[in-house]
């Protein structure tokens, strides 16, 4: 079940890395570089404190769990992110929030069909405990990013 | 949530002097980079410490602990933010005055310091190694430094290429 699910992440990751290609014609490279590096990096601390700090999910035992959970932290997720500012930068505000919650739902579905593949286990994590934090996650990012748009602006 | 240090001990003030040392010499530092340059170096660095650190030191595979507590606190944060990536930097800014034929060399000096330095954080209880050794942080440093050199390198094509296509 797992070894399927994994191929089943793989696939999707590299349709995903084939789209990125798409997305140059409304961000630039750099951005795309820090937007990037910026949700891998929060999704990773903020996953942990949600698996460590407050137990509210658990993990598998390690082996073929590892590769299936970065490739959403490091691959899908912040492919799914890098689309969500194209679509701010070419749709309306309203839809641009619709769109932010769609994105913040495939994070608690991904969750979930872990839970349901067997690479974690929910304890007391639920979808309003999901959207609170991918809430958190969006605010940082998006404050990280509004202050390297200033310093890019300065140059 | 981000829990409070068990007990505010000689780790937690070697890590704060340490941080605030390093801050010191970042910001006395003349200016290498461009603001742009120095944010994405940072950034790398910090995104290089989260995530490493987090498959290594996290729930599931377990090899060290950070500080007093396995679970994720505000000092281990602290380090993330200050200290890991203005490690990279000062490694990067070093990097740019050392000459071609000698940058492997460079790069191996500074594994052998930053392994030098990781051993006195070890002394003041910075680290819990469990599956994990200095030999071992070695050779990830190795990788890590050079993974900076080529992603400095990408990112100075990038900004040029942007400032191309704004002009």
């Amino acid at each position: 079940m797992l070894t399927f699910y994994l191929v089943i992440k793989l696939v999707l990751s590299v349709l995903l890395i084939l789209t990125v290609k798409m997305l140059w014609k409304k961000i630039k490279k750099i951005e795309a570089v820090v937007y990037y590096l910026t949700i891998a990096s929060i999704m990773q601390i903020s996953n942990n404190i949600v698996a460590l700090n407050l137990e509210l999910i658990t993990f598998k035992e390690a082996g073929i769990v590892i590769p299936i959970l970065q490739l959403d932290r490091l691959i899908i997720l912040p492919i799914i992110t890098l689309w969500l500012i194209y679509f701010y930068r070419s749709t309306t505000r309203l839809l641009s929030f619709y769109l932010t919650i769609i994105w913040a739902s495939l994070f608690i579905a991904t969750t979930y069909a872990n839970n349901f593949a067997g690479v974690l286990s929910i304890e007391k994590w639920n979808a309003f405990i999901g959207f609170t934090e991918m809430f958190v996650i969006y605010v940082l990012f998006i404050g990280f990013n509004n202050f390297f748009k200033v310093i890019e602006e300065r140059v | 949530m981000l829990l409070l240090p068990e007990h505010f001990d000689a780790n937690e003030i070697y890590v704060l002097c340490v941080g605030f040392l390093m801050v010191s010499v970042f910001l006395s530092l003349p200016r290498k980079f461009s603001s742009v340059e120095t944010y994405l170096i940072l950034l790398f660095n910090f995104f290089l410490s989260s995530v490493f650190d987090q498959i290594l030191a996290g729930d599931i595979l377990d090899c060290y602990d950070i500080m007093d507590d396995p679970k994720f606190e505000i000092m281990d944060m602290f380090i993330y933010f200050f200290i890991y990536p203005i490690s990279g930097f000062l490694f990067m800014y070093i990097h740019t005055f050392v000459p071609r034929q000698l940058k492997v060399l460079y790069l191996i000096l500074a594994v052998v310091i930053t392994m030098g330095l990781e051993w006195i954080s070890d002394l003041f209880d910075v680290y819990q190694y469990k599956r994990w050794n200095l030999l071992l942080s070695g050779i990830s440093y190795f990788f890590l430094y050079a993974l900076n050199i080529y992603f400095l390198k990408y990112v100075r094509k990038f900004v040029l290429r942007s400032r191309e296509t704004l002009h």
